[in-house]
């Protein structure tokens, strides 16, 4: 069917609307998404620039949270959480994603490196029913669905801790950590480097 | 014979699940969905008849990235809250299967292990037989294959052929139990 | 049966693959992935009673079957054997 205005032809016009808003779209979620970063991390004495948050995320601090430039927090069926206690400190470096549902918990000290992505349902918690030690995961860590990391753990630079693992003991930098309790195997027995 | 309210309540639920199912491009007879179901992303999304999605506890994510990726849910497929189906070629459940709550399904790992981590390794096809059973919190990655009848525990993580009637879990997951033949 | 033919068994059984040569790559051949890699690991420890360290999982050890064969019989040497 055509259009009955002569000079108009509707589905250009219905296509080139779709361009815009396929153009606009991402950049509108993204300014939604600083804005509500601004306010969801309102309690927090030190914020990067460009923080985004995608969606709704519950922050508790009563300790000292330090954020990174450029972190995103990634939306879904239930919040992220960020929890630092009286005395703690919390630090994220920067260009860390996040994916939903992950849990970070200071009691003492949780301190994420840059460039590190987590995936959904992950807890990472200082204090287990018996003590509390400090947590370190360092630079460009990759941590799986699913994952929970235990108190004193050290996950070393450029790691993957795997889906479903619960890491234990510290990991070495390039290794991989799976299984319950997690083991350490070296990244170059499963998988090719894929170039820089 | 049904009185009046009870039919018509029934209506109404079969036209709301109906409703929550607008953006599958297939929909079979009488499913009954609960709670929230997430449809999202380009690609299709397949359900068949009398499946039941009961997502009250969480949503229910069932995700077709791209545009030419698949979810195909077969005949009687149940599915618990917070179970999570991420498709960027295809993951296909099979009929009566039954998925757990808060399972994680992928068909591709989005990162390589190493190396650049913005580079996507390739998708392995998903496919869950008739009649498999995912026990919750269980993860399957890319390269499962879920056989007629299986059993996976609940917090196991597969990512490799699981034969027809064997029960799998722990991890690293290992065969607890096989099917006694004949 | 033979070191050898326990671990090709178990490997053909649980990763479904039926031709490949003793000296393929596992890796490279695209024939175990990181969770079966995983799977491997743990059937040793349990079917030759050894117990495999984190720092002996590297390519070395573990990335074809002549390798994991010699690792095996390496480990079975160390050991004082029970009974």
């Amino acid at each position: 069917m055509t259009s009955r205005m002569p000079f108009v032809r509707v589905p250009a016009v219905v296509a080139q609307l779709e361009a815009l808003r396929k153009s606009v779209e991402p950049r509108a979620q993204r300014a939604v998404a600083m804005v509500r970063a601004r306010w969801l991390f309102r309690a927090v004495q030190s914020v990067g620039h460009n923080v985004a948050a995608y969606g709704p995320i519950s922050v508790h601090n009563a300790g000292e949270m330090v954020l990174g430039d450029r972190l995103t927090f990634v939306g879904g069926m239930l919040p992220s959480s960020l929890v630092c206690h009286p005395g703690a400190r919390l630090s994220i470096g920067e260009e860390t994603q996040f994916n939903y549902g992950v849990s970070l918990e200071a009691w003492k000290s949780v301190s994420v490196g840059a460039r590190c992505m987590f995936a959904s349902f992950i807890r990472v918690g200082d204090r287990d029913g018996h003590h509390t030690a400090p947590i370190v995961i360092e630079d460009d860590v990759w941590v799986a669905h699913g994952a929970i990391i235990m108190p004193g753990v050290r996950v070393g630079a450029r790691s993957v801790v795997a889906a479903g693992s619960i890491v234990t003991q510290d990991v070495p930098p390039d290794t991989l950590a799976m299984g319950n309790p997690a083991r350490n195997m070296s990244l170059e027995l499963v998988a090719r480097d894929t170039g820089s | 014979m049904m009185p009046f309210h009870q039919s018509l309540s029934r209506e109404l639920g079969g036209l709301l699940s109906r409703l929550k199912l607008r953006r599958c491009q297939e929909v079979g007879d009488s499913p009954t969905v609960l709670g929230r179901v997430w449809i999202h992303g380009a690609g299709r999304v397949h359900v068949g008849s009398r499946v039941v999605l009961d997502g009250r506890l969480a949503p229910i994510e069932l995700h077709a990235m791209s545009s030419d990726s698949l979810i195909i849910l077969g005949d009687d497929v149940a599915i618990e809250g917070g179970a999570s189906l991420e498709a960027l070629s295809s993951i296909t459940v099979g009929p009566g299967a039954r998925l757990g709550a808060f399972i994680k399904a992928m068909d591709n790992q989005h990162h390589p292990l190493r190396g650049n981590r913005h580079e996507r390794p390739p998708s392995v096809p998903m496919v869950i037989a008739e009649g498999v059973t995912v026990g919750s919190r269980a993860i399957l990655l890319p390269g499962a294959q879920l056989q007629k009848g299986c059993t996976v525990a609940p917090g196991t993580v597969i990512s490799r052929k699981i034969p027809a009637g064997v029960t799998v879990g722990g991890a690293p997951a290992r065969v607890l139990r096989r099917e006694v033949t004949g | 049966m033979s070191i050898r033919e326990r671990i090709r068994t178990f490997i053909v059984d649980t990763f479904f693959v039926d031709e490949f040569g003793d000296d393929d790559s596992f890796l490279r051949k695209g024939l175990i992935d990181s969770t079966g890699m995983m799977e491997l690991v743990a059937f040793l420890e349990q079917d030759f009673g050894i117990k495999l360290e984190d720092k002996e999982l590297v390519p070395e050890n573990l990335d074809s079957l002549t390798r994991v064969v010699a690792f095996v019989e390496r480990k079975q040497q160390r050991l004082p054997q029970v009974g």
